[in-house]
């Protein structure tokens, strides 16, 4: 369904290409990718698989129109980061020329490329793993830890969902999202793409250090999650967070507990003590798998 | 009797030509008056709200008279197969309005694909631009009718008289 809603916003050839691909090949596919002059490609398994077609400047511009549904105006917060969102959940990034004023990006024009990424839910991937982060009851502060690309927001997702809806035993807790790049939930005109579970509340495209604080006075949260935390502001949030009582779950670009030692800024975060247990994404082979660790600074 | 009743037609006819041109006039007025209104509401839906374009559409044409109504359900139902400008430049043609207008209303399609400021600026423009003609046709409307009550009237008495 999400493949067909990616190839739907595709302007009338390069729909037709997309479409053509074979029904078994459709569920590797991750991206789809679009560059003014060159082929049409699709990326799966990490490489990029030509679909026949050649992509012009104005494929990329009524790409725009129709995921916009002719409403820049109305996307503009977003496409000014550089993407845009579209029913299902998948993500379309543009790459062209920004416009600037006072140093900041008000809008894209001129596209040159894009990217659909094709947004995948893994349901059951959490399994046996949120009831884990439960101590007599209470949520233990977690991390995911993972490179980049390796699964992290995925796995979020999953354990937000499961600790939400509750499993194995475990009653569902109110969960507060943070979807600052709006990953996690896709939201779409209000409404969620993604199922992030039925007592989870999201707010999207809001930086953490200012979504965090607004999340704890109003929406009183058992558990905070949190994709990435990247900025010491990020960090101050959630140290906060934590002496509220509240819960907290988030990821970091990290191969594992060692490697965060090595960073400065997460050095603090671990003497701050505000997070006890990484979960740490390997991949092995093509597969993946989980593994709990203690973290102790 | 024959040429009362002969000259009695042709009056009737003066009468009905007349009816006819100023219920022309009246639709003009009342198209003019609706696009300035649905226009505005979209200027403002953008700029308060950032209402995306097919609620806007559907809103625009609410409560408006059949042919504004019309041409914003052209725009919506044929945006999708032949993109935005090109639907909006096409549904904007068969409306009453003047050159001039028509050609501002046609263009308009270009500047509400941008950014909100493109936007907003396209509306005002053309909303001012219909304005100037809703008021000009507002001042000389009792003007107009007296002139097309006499063509009319005249010309039915001229060939009255020359039937008789």
């Amino acid at each position: 369904m999400r493949y067909e809603s990616a190839a739907a916003v595709l302007p009338g050839s390069l729909r037709r290409a997309i479409l053509a691909l074979p029904t078994e090949k459709r569920g590797q596919v991750e991206e789809v990718r679009l560059r003014a002059g060159q082929e049409l490609t699709v990326l799966m398994s990490g490489r990029e698989f030509g679909c026949g077609v050649t992509v012009e400047q104005e494929d990329l511009e009524a790409l725009c129109n129709l995921v916009t549904e002719f409403s820049r105006y109305a996307a503009v917060e977003t496409l000014r980061q550089g993407y845009l969102t579209i029913r299902g959940g998948c993500r379309v990034g543009f790459c062209g020329t920004a416009v600037i004023k006072d140093g900041a990006v008000m809008n894209m024009k001129e596209f040159s490329s894009a990217v659909i990424r094709i947004a995948r839910e893994k349901h059951g991937i959490a399994e046996g793993l949120a009831e884990r982060l439960f101590r007599d009851g209470w949520f233990v502060n977690t991390l995911i830890l993972a490179p980049p690309g390796g699964g992290k927001t995925t796995l979020l997702r999953e354990l937000v969902r499961c600790l939400s809806d509750g499993c194995n035993g475990n009653e569902g807790r109110r969960v507060a999202l943070v979807d600052e790049r709006g990953e996690l939930a896709a939201v779409r005109q209000g409404v969620l793409q993604m199922d992030v579970g039925k007592r989870t509340d999201v707010l999207d495209g809001c930086p953490k250090a200012v979504a965090i604080p607004m999340m704890l006075r109003c929406m009183n949260p058992q558990i905070l999650a949190v994709d990435e935390i990247t900025l010491r502001e990020d960090i101050q949030a959630m140290t906060m967070a934590a002496n509220c009582g509240v819960g907290l779950l988030a990821t970091i670009h990290a191969a594992d507990a060692a490697e965060l030692l090595r960073k400065p800024l997460y050095r603090e975060l671990l003497a701050a003590e505000v997070f006890r247990l990484a979960v740490v994404i390997q991949e092995e082979k093509g597969a993946r798998s989980w593994r709990l660790e203690e973290l102790l600074c | 009797m024959l040429k009362w009743i002969g000259g009695g037609c042709v009056m009737t006819a003066g009468a009905w030509l007349f009816c006819r041109i100023a219920a022309e006039e009246r639709r003009r007025i009342t198209v003019l008056r609706d696009l300035v209104a649905a226009l505005e509401n979209m200027a403002d839906e953008i700029r308060m709200n950032r209402t995306p374009m097919p609620r806007l559409l559907v809103k625009a044409g609410i409560d408006r008279n059949a042919d504004v109504k019309d041409f914003f359900d052209m725009v919506q139902m044929s945006a999708g197969e032949k993109g935005f400008s090109t639907a909006w430049r096409q549904a904007a043609l068969p409306l009453p309005l003047p050159e001039k207008e028509t050609q501002a209303l046609s263009e308009l399609g270009n500047c509400l694909t941008g950014d909100e400021e493109q936007a907003c600026r396209g509306l005002l423009s053309v909303i001012a631009q219909l304005n100037r003609e809703l008021n000009r046709r507002h001042e000389s409307a009792a003007e107009v009718a007296k002139r097309n009550c006499a063509l009319c009237f005249s010309g039915a008495a001229l060939m009255i008289i020359l039937l008789i």
